[in-house]
């Protein structure tokens, strides 16, 4: 999954790359409108998020021009202005949501996971094979990884795109084990080189989620000193 | 909401406009028509004078018309008293007398006896008298016609009548034996009446004509430079006194006046209507100007409370996400000594932005109190050097952060009387807006150095400076240099107009020096600041 975020001030574009990255989320990040045009046509982000006031071009501009070329990549603004007719006309102009200043990470996460789940059913584009478009399904969980959500009945559970190419790993390999390096390889790729701590403490929130029971986990089973599995 | 407000203050303009285009309009209007008015009414009044001029001057030809005449008709008399008695001596009278065509006799029954009487041959001349005469022996010339020809009873009568082209002229007086008279030669009274007419009509050269007309409408004599049009009217008329009543005078001049008066006229007519409306129209202008800066004023204040407001969000937005991220990274493993770097500077972050959110807001409410007039600076004992390098010290993150490197020279270490609070706040905005226009330059250069009670600071940088002719109109509030970098980017106007307030309150002045080799900008703050005693 890759985000494109343009925002001028450098301290908020820092942390708003650090908020998505550590979600698994490939990053891409301008400082300004041009930039932000850019980069997008170079690198066809999954989901853009604008800062409404920028140098030169400001977001409108880089909401108006994108919509030209592309109706369906989700668009959202974030931005200090509150008033209803700023929202109104990001909206107008073709945003999918409109995020106000300051905001939380928590909050700034769901509104990207939901506008990614509504344009999950709009046609895409050809994506790359690791990204593994369809639902798959481990055990009684079904996952949906365009919709970064996986059900169990009627049970919705939120997944992170981290979380789903991990599960998708594990589903590929279903009755073998996966050591560290080969889940480091899917979930981080070579971007990060976190902890292997980092690893753990991550199955082990991710298990908090998926599994009925996390102190006896059925689908995300750990293989002492080697790594995990999932045997199905 | 500034939607609305915007296009409310596009109606009052509109309406502004409306009201100044008839502010204009209308008097000038005015004005025009009054003027025509009264141009209309000078011209009348310059055409009845005219007119009263010309009908005394006819008078006064008559007048010496009728004199000549009078003078012509003694001539007559003196011959009439003579008449000698043989037809060849009248005839000869006829011929040599400049005035007399014909001489005649008349009987007491009003019947012609000479010539025509006497039965001997009449000559051409007198045939030709009787042709011409015809009429008025059928009528009776002794009756009829002298009251109305005005003939005294002691002076002789005239009478007068067309025949052919011209008129016919006799004049008589009574005698024993009935009348005795002759006929005027009218070429030689035509000529004798012209002789007393004037030159020039009313002294005006070329001004002006006057036309003799005859009994039958006919131009007898007419002089004056100007040519009246076909079937113009003349300014005045007179018939001549009798016995010429059957002549009249016409005067005739240019309506108005000569052409250059009327002209002079119209002229100061045009020329005050045109002062006016020019008047009124820089009138008007000015009230545009002022009800637009009212206007540009009331927009920027507006976008003003915009940029506060985004210039609160931004820190605020900052020092949330990082508290947050680092509430993230502590939920993780946060032993390993690079996590506990990266909280640090996360820290750091936060209190950074909390920095520049006080700045910021300190900075709105010193404009606040400005506007009230409320603004004061309190002096107390402390250190000009430490006050710069505590500021510095707040924005080395930052600064470094953008690559910009910051020189000091201090040399105002002494114990003074100031408000550090004050320095401070100017300072932090000299060097914020370095920071925020001028990181590309790389420098950032303060200087200090107290010279008797007055210190003097210089805050020196290598960015874009300030454009010409724009080196007074950055300190007015809200106005932020027009500039592609700067659209967009932080500031609210009002940093450059509260550090001048404070140092003017100070007893000193903000002002910009000239940038140092030409680039960058160079803002010199001084303040009054007298020595503190030890001890104090």
């Amino acid at each position: 999954m890759k985000i494109l975020i343009a925002e001028d001030d450098a301290r908020t574009r820092a942390g708003l790359v650090e908020v998505f990255a550590n979600e698994g989320f490939q990053t891409v990040a301008a400082s300004n409108g041009r930039e932000a045009l850019t980069l997008f046509r170079a690198n066809a982000p999954d989901v853009v998020c604008l800062d409404v006031m920028m140098p030169g071009l400001n977001g409108y501009d880089v909401c108006r021009e994108i919509r030209k070329t592309n109706e369906s990549v989700p668009v959202l603004f974030i931005s200090a202005k509150s008033e209803e007719i700023d929202a109104v006309l990001g909206l107008e102009l073709g945003a999918d949501d409109f995020i106000v200043k300051p905001f939380g990470v928590k909050e700034v996460l769901a509104r990207v996971r939901a506008v990614l789940r509504r344009s999950a059913s709009a046609a895409s584009s050809a994506r790359s094979a690791e990204e593994r478009r369809e639902p798959f399904t481990l055990a009684d969980l079904r996952i949906v990884p365009e919709e970064l959500r996986a059900y169990r009945g009627t049970q919705v559970i939120d997944l992170s795109p981290r979380d789903v190419r991990l599960l998708a790993v594990f589903h590929a390999n279903k009755g073998k084990v996966l050591d560290r390096d080969a889940l480091f390889d899917a979930g981080w790729g070579a971007q990060y080189l976190p902890s292997s701590r980092s690893l753990d403490q991550h199955i082990s929130q991710l298990r908090k989620r998926i599994e009925g029971d996390p102190r006896k986990p059925r689908i995300i089973v750990t293989v002492p000193t080697a790594g995990y599995r999932y045997d199905g | 909401m500034h939607g609305g407000a915007a296009r409310a203050g596009g109606r009052r303009r509109l309406r502004l406009a409306a009201l100044l285009v008839l502010m204009v309009a209308l008097p000038t209007a005015a004005v025009a028509w009054l003027g025509a008015r009264s141009t209309r009414f000078e011209r009348e009044r310059e055409r009845l004078r005219l007119a009263e001029a010309a009908e005394s001057a006819l008078q006064g030809m008559a007048v010496a018309v009728r004199e000549r005449l009078q003078a012509d008709a003694r001539d007559l008399d003196l011959v009439l008293e003579d008449l000698p008695a043989a037809v060849e001596e009248l005839r000869r009278i006829g011929r040599s007398h400049r005035l007399i065509r014909q001489v005649f006799l008349v009987g007491q029954d009003g019947a012609l006896r000479y010539p025509g009487e006497r039965a001997e041959v009449m000559s051409a001349r007198e045939r030709e008298f009787l042709e011409r005469t015809r009429a008025v022996w059928e009528q009776g010339i002794l009756s009829g016609g002298n009251s109305a020809e005005g003939g005294a009873p002691e002076g002789g009568s005239w009478r007068s009548w067309v025949w052919g082209s011209g008129t016919s002229f006799l004049y008589w007086r009574r005698d024993g034996e009935g009348a005795r008279g002759v006929e005027v030669e009218g070429a030689a009274l035509l000529s004798d009446v012209i002789a007393v007419l004037p030159d020039t009509p009313l002294g005006e050269a070329g001004g002006a004509r006057v036309v003799l007309t005859g009994m039958d409408g006919a131009t007898l004599y007419q002089w004056g430079g100007y040519a009246p049009a076909e079937g113009a009217a003349p300014l005045a008329g007179r018939r001549l006194d009798a016995p010429l009543g059957g002549w009249s005078l016409s005067y005739y001049a240019p309506l108005g006046g000569s052409g250059a008066m009327a002209r002079g006229s119209s002229f100061s007519v045009v020329a005050s209507v045109a002062a006016l409306a020019l008047v009124l129209a820089g009138a008007g202008v000015y009230l545009w100007r002022e009800s637009s800066r009212d206007a540009r004023e009331a927009l920027r204040r507006v976008s003003f409370v915009n940029q506060v407001s985004h210039e609160l969000k931004t820190p605020l937005t900052n020092i949330r996400l990082y508290a947050e991220l680092m509430e993230r990274s502590l939920a993780g493993d946060g032993s390993a000594a690079d996590e506990r770097q990266r909280l640090r500077s996360k820290l750091e972050v936060i209190v950074d932005e909390s920095r520049r959110l006080s700045r910021l807001v300190h900075n709105v409410l010193s404009f606040a109190r400005r506007d009230r007039g409320a603004l004061e600076v309190t002096p107390s004992v402390g250190i000009v050097d430490e006050a710069i390098r505590s500021l510095v010290g707040d924005f080395l993150p930052s600064l470094e952060q953008k690559g910009v490197a910051v020189e000091l020279d201090c040399r105002a270490p002494d114990r003074v009387w100031v408000d550090s609070d004050a320095l401070e706040q100017i300072l932090a905005n000299l060097v914020g807006n370095a920071e925020k226009y001028a990181s590309g330059g790389g420098y950032l250069g303060i200087a200090s150095l107290r010279q008797g009670e007055t210190t003097e600071i210089r805050v020196r940088d290598r960015g874009p400076g300030v454009p010409p002719g724009q080196g007074e109109r950055v300190f007015e509030p809200f106005y932020r240099v027009s500039n592609r970098l700067s659209d967009g980017v932080a500031g609210t106007g009002i940093g450059l107009t509260i550090a001048r307030e404070l140092a003017r309150l100070h007893g000193g002045d903000v002002a910009l020096g000239p940038g140092a080799d030409g680039e960058g900008a160079e803002f010199v703050v001084s303040l009054h600041t007298p020595p503190a005693r030890e001890g104090a």
